[in-house]
């Protein structure tokens, strides 16, 4: 068997054994990770209809909260699911040839399936109920979404091989992306905000995800922040680091003590 | 050669730093059949899963067994939401392996019935042990670590579990690290006890049953001492 397709096996492996544990133990399933994205436009709906916010693109409320929200939750998913799979691989790490390497792309790789599984049927909904549906660039929306889920899966990567304790990792990642929902673009359009946080929020990559996902679904939107090379960039940064820092061991390798962890 | 050389390997815990090993060596082939005697509490699940490569020391070189090995009994490397078939057709996957010949042989073996096909989460932990070291008999394995126990069930199944063991460890090296040495008495040939962090090779079983009681008298004494020490403050 070449090294290729014995990769393949395994890459479908993981993604299987993904699909089939994380939804399982009620009749909901799969159906978890659509309704939570529902749930949460239906809140950020009620509090743009509360609070009587204006749109700042002429679109539907449905479209402006799906094309912001389905990006960052695709992120937040990608890099939980991806720190998860420490946890429930790390023992299986006496296969030859698997590595967290892999387990992170496959990891990857099935949450930008879930990501455009989600996009999609949202927006099919808001379809059907609300006969509202905005894709000028199917391409950008794919990007974005794209986008999202590799910064999610760096730095989840980067999390997990710098810091070994799980415990402390999981920590790490909550005060770290917490701030990240309400700088991210998921309420407003970077244009709206003063110039002078324009210039600071232009450095969060995860922005740029979001603001490539409205200029694919809105025709006549454009943002100074929606450059591609800027997620990009962060994304191979924080690769390099993990790398680094999973060659040498990770910083706290000691207090990886596997057997207190919940198998 | 496979082992651990000058490796120290420290832990955290809220009393302070545990010292599993410090600047211990252990080097031996990967055909042998050795059997590690530790005390309760002193690591042999860390020293275990150092030579099967999945965790590192705090310093010094594990030479880890590398290619076919793998854990006896190992049941945590199978997913609880997941039923037992669906975990064995996925390890088999990973291990490159057939999934058809895999599960059929670990259905037959483990003799788990219709229960193979349930979830795990409803599985007690003797069917899980069942599971899990028909599984280490499916797999091409030349090196077996094994974690206290390698046998499994009791009876008739746990000959039949000791039979094909020793049918596997005809072609097949195992490391065993224990604190019940008479596990290791029909299994292995090679011997040595884990005392204050360094290993202490043994030229019999009876030696090294002699000093690794030895040092379970030390821990009696300890442990009385503690024990007095809590009655004292206690009074």
């Amino acid at each position: 068997m070449t090294g290729f397709s014995q990769f393949i096996r395994m890459i479908r492996a993981i993604m299987l054994r993904e699909l089939l544990s994380r939804y399982t133990g009620d009749k909901v399933g799969y159906a978890w990770s659509l309704l939570i994205p529902l749930m949460w436009v239906i809140l950020i709906w009620f509090f743009f209809l509360l609070f009587n916010r204006p749109l700042p693109i002429n679109t539907d409320v449905g479209s402006f909260i799906l094309t912001g929200l389905v990006p960052y939750i695709s992120f937040r998913y990608t890099l939980a699911a991806v720190m998860r799979s420490k946890l429930t691989y790390h023992n299986l790490f006496i296969i030859p040839r698997l590595n967290p390497e892999i387990v992170c792309f496959a990891v990857g790789l099935l949450e930008i399936g879930n990501a455009f599984v989600i996009y999609s049927v949202l927006a099919l909904g808001n379809l059907v109920f609300f006969g509202q549906l905005e894709i000028a660039n199917p391409f950008m929306i794919a990007l974005g979404l794209f986008l999202a889920c590799l910064l999610g899966t760096s730095m989840a990567y980067m999390i997990v091989s710098v810091i070994k304790n799980v415990r402390f990792s999981l920590r790490a990642m909550q005060i770290l992306v917490r701030p990240m929902f309400y700088l991210s673009g998921v309420f407003f359009v970077v244009s709206e905000l003063p110039l002078a946080y324009q210039d600071w929020l232009w450095y969060n990559p995860i922005l740029h995800a979001v603001e490539i996902t409205r200029t694919g679904a809105f025709g006549d939107f454009s943002s100074q922040a929606n450059n591609a090379w800027m997620p990009l960039f962060f994304s191979a940064l924080f690769l390099a680091i993990g790398a680094y820092a999973s060659q040498r061991g990770g910083i706290w390798a000691g207090e990886d003590s596997q057997d207190e962890l919940p198998i | 050669m496979i082992g651990f050389q000058d490796a120290s390997k420290y832990y955290y815990t809220q009393d302070g730093v545990r010292v599993v090993l410090h600047e211990a060596s252990l080097l031996f082939e990967r055909t042998v059949r050795l059997a590690l005697f530790a005390q309760p509490g002193s690591g042999k699940s860390l020293i275990a899963r150092m030579l099967a490569g999945i965790e590192n020391p705090s310093s010094g070189t594990v030479l880890p067994a590398g290619g076919d090995c793998w854990r006896l009994n190992d049941s945590t490397v199978l997913q609880p939401y997941l039923t037992g078939e669906q975990n064995i057709r996925i390890i088999a996957e990973l291990k490159s392996v057939d999934p058809d010949k895999t599960s059929a042989f670990v259905m037959d073996f483990s003799e788990l019935g219709d229960r193979y096909f349930d979830s795990l989460q409803t599985y007690s932990s003797s069917m899980r042990g069942r599971l899990g070291f028909a599984l280490s008999m499916a797999l091409p394995v030349d090196f077996f670590v094994a974690d206290q126990g390698i046998q499994v069930g009791i009876g008739r199944y746990r000959d039949k579990c000791e039979t094909i063991l020793k049918e596997r460890l005809e072609n097949a090296g195992i490391f065993v690290v224990t604190s019940n040495p008479s596990f290791a008495k029909i299994t292995c040939d090679s011997f040595a006890v884990l005392r204050n962090g360094q290993f202490v090779p043994c030229d019999s079983y009876s030696e090294a049953i002699e000093l690794f009681q030895e040092g379970e008298d030390e821990f009696d004494a300890i442990r009385s001492m503690i024990a007095a020490y809590g009655r004292n403050v206690t009074d």
